[in-house]
């Protein structure tokens, strides 16, 4: 049996277009002004792309019937490597061949026009990801069964809840008789009932013997969904196993950048015209970087170090928090106390640092995460941010009948009041 | 496992397809072109009553603003041809090119979340854009039967030849529409550049003034334009007025061909990182 997947080779490089403002610039005047002033200099004009690599040389198989799970960090290449898949985005070199009829679910509600009705765009959105009129005219029934909006469907979907209207979306590209699936993320949305029921939807698909590419943060969903996954890493195949052995890979990986409390700026970090970072450290409630683990009740500080060479008014300083199996807990802004942008930062070095506050996280280990935006672009790419991590142990409650770690994500001590009569 | 041989399939590579594969891709898509022309239509005649008024109000609206200055105040020669009716075929023509036009260009930056989530043969977009205008031009074009009537202008068989020569002028909007929506990809601001583009064609072309108040040594040089000969004579075609000389006709649809395949360019040049722009 032939493989219905044969990636060879695959990469994909990103240029990215950097003006002197360190902004992403599509405007012709910017273009213009750009080259009459580096002719004006007395120089030829260079070019201002940057390249980074998101998918490096990436080969593998999929047989027909397999459902394989699509695994790794942030900005390791899963998304851009389903993108190529999908033709969404073409690949700098190496093929692909796919054998099959190849639908993409690469966001729920693709094609859908607010103005039209559900009926309507039951029509369109099937007929964007490929479907002929006569295969959705067959099947519209089903879908909009499966979907339990029956009495909106002359309504048009502008009026929808968000649940209905992700409903009757997904329902359509579930509805797709393809033979390779290829689907991001996009069962993070909806109530959790009908996320079990997307799950199992897919499952059918699978056991039909059609092939399917999961790309999920959710350890749980892999698991449950896929026999084998694939492990990216910076672009990179990094391997391609069970789905078992690869997801326990992926935590060593996750938990592999080791219980980093400092991080320092690589020495070939391309360098940005408007912004370099210089460091980042995790403190305790002293203003140490912690030697072990810390209290859920001390809480912890992200602290980075970084040098704006540009005044920038679109530059955003955040990071990301997740936990053990790779679900992002919350991301933070510097700007978020502010009504709206807050003041752009002056030229020079500064520090910024953010607490997170005690008495929030459960026991565990936590993974930190810098973020950057200078302009729209995003700073770090491919899975360069600096990572931070920490464990949390102990002092979960006052109370001495909690002392494990709790059910759920976070563990919060939360003030009850009690009012009787 | 005969099944699977004789499956589709789908080869991933860097480069660009040739023509071929692009036009048999896009017509293995017209259910897409279809569905994508219906949703320009419906959303543009269902949410607005207003919406097909428009149609029929933006030429009658033109052509009374041209009978009054050009009719009434300078009294252009139309060679017998009441004024209104001269300017209405000219707009009736002239919005055909004006609307696919101005829709094609505008089609992929309104679409670009589309672009980026899901493939399909992205020419469907400015073609299915150009297309939902042949709906206007058909409903504007209705208001001519009434008008010629009153005139005591009954189109005769030569309608079926006028019409067909709209196929270029058809042909050019969509072209020059999807020159601009690719260039629009790429540099933004470019984006009041069609509004600003058929302001001047109105102009260079023979939609309020007829090709003989032109200086006779210009004449030749105002056919080159390629919309001047198919405008010409689909108002000969209803009027009786003197056709364009028939070299002007295929210099005008050699000229389109030209301009199609070069659209044709660098929409693919800019298709290839479309998604990398957007």
């Amino acid at each position: 049996m032939k493989p219905s997947i044969e990636v060879r080779g695959l990469s994909k490089s990103y240029r990215i277009r950097q003006s002197e403002n360190g902004r992403y610039g599509t405007d012709l005047s910017d273009d213009l002004a750009h080259f009459a002033r580096s002719l004006m200099r007395g120089k030829w004009p260079e070019s201002r792309l940057v390249e980074f690599k998101a998918l490096d040389d990436v080969s593998f198989d999929i047989m027909p019937g397999e459902t394989v799970g699509l695994v790794g960090k942030n900005g390791a290449g899963k998304s851009t490597l389903l993108k190529v898949l999908a033709r969404v985005v073409r690949p700098t070199a190496g093929q692909a061949l796919l054998r099959g009829k190849v639908g993409s679910l690469l966001e729920v509600g693709t094609g859908f026009h607010p103005d039209l009705t559900g009926r309507d765009n039951v029509y369109l959105a099937g007929a964007i990801l490929g479907m002929p009129r006569e295969e959705i005219r067959r099947k519209f029934d089903e879908i909009v069964e499966f979907a339990e909006v029956p009495s909106f469907l002359d309504t048009p979907v502008k009026r929808y809840s968000s649940g209905m209207y992700t409903r009757l979306a997904f329902s359509v590209a579930a509805h797709l008789e393809t033979d390779i699936l290829l689907v991001d993320e996009v069962l993070a949305v909806g109530d959790a009932a009908f996320q079990r029921k997307c799950l199992g939807k897919m499952d059918d698909v699978a056991r039909h013997g059609r092939t399917v590419v999961f790309v999920s943060h959710s350890a749980s969903a892999v698991q449950r969904l896929c026999r084998s996954a694939l492990l990216l890493s910076r672009g990179r195949l990094a391997d391609q196993d069970t789905s078992e052995r690869i997801l326990a890979k992926y935590a060593e990986e996750l938990e592999g950048s080791g219980s980093r409390t400092s991080w320092t700026a690589p020495t070939d970090l391309p360098l940005d015209p408007a912004f370099e970072p210089l460091s980042a450290t995790l403190r305790d409630r002293s203003g140490q970087e912690p030697t072990e683990s810390v209290l859920a009740s001390s809480g912890i500080g992200v602290e980075f170090a970084f040098r704006v060479k540009t005044v920038e008014p679109g530059l955003l300083i955040g990071f990301s928090l997740f936990s053990e199996d790779g679900t992002q807990i919350l991301r933070s802004f510097h700007s978020d106390p502010h009504a709206g942008m807050p003041p752009p930062l002056p030229v020079g070095e500064h520090t910024l640092t953010c607490p997170i506050p005690g008495g929030l996280l459960n026991e565990g280990r936590y993974r930190i995460e810098v973020v950057v935006w200078v302009g729209n672009r995003e700073f770090f790419t491919g899975g360069t941010n600096p990572a931070l991590s920490f464990t949390v142990e102990g002092g979960l409650s006052e109370s001495a009948f909690w002392r494990d770690r709790r059910a759920g994500i976070l563990a919060p001590t939360l003030p009850w009041v009690r009012t009787s009569a | 496992m005969n099944a699977s041989e004789t499956q589709v399939q789908t080869r991933i590579r860097p480069e660009d397809l040739g023509i071929v594969d692009v036009t048999r891709e896009l017509a293995g898509a017209w259910h897409l072109v279809a569905a994508l022309a219906r949703r320009q239509i419906s959303v543009r005649y269902a949410q607005t009553a207003f919406g097909a008024m428009w149609v029929l109000i933006q030429p009658l609206f033109t052509t009374l603003l041209y009978t009054l200055v050009f009719g009434l105040f300078v009294k252009v020669p139309t060679g017998g041809v009441p004024y209104p009716l001269f300017a209405l075929t000219g707009m009736i023509a002239w919005g055909l090119f004006s609307q696919s036009m101005e829709r094609a260009s505008g089609s992929l930056i309104q679409d670009e979340r589309l672009i980026t989530k899901v493939y399909f043969p992205r020419l469907a977009l400015p073609l299915s854009a150009a297309l939902s205008a042949l709906v206007d031009f058909i409903v504007a074009g209705a208001i001519l039967v009434p008008v010629s009537l009153i005139y005591g202008y009954v189109p005769g068989w030569s309608i079926f030849p006028a019409l067909a020569c709209l196929l270029p002028l058809f042909l050019a909007a969509l072209a020059t529409g999807t020159l601009l929506a690719s260039l629009n990809i790429r540099w933004r601001d470019l984006r009041q550049v069609a509004p600003f583009f058929t302001q001047i064609l109105v102009w260079a072309s023979p939609v309020a003034w007829p090709l003989e108040v032109a200086p006779p040594e210009w004449q030749p040089y105002l056919l080159l334009n390629p919309l001047t000969p198919p405008i010409l004579y689909f108002r000969s075609a209803i009027t009786g007025s003197a056709p364009p000389p028939m070299l002007s006709l295929a210099a005008s649809l050699v000229s389109t061909l030209a301009l199609s395949f070069l659209a044709f360019l660098v929409f693919r040049r800019v298709e290839r990182d479309f998604a990398d722009y957007i």
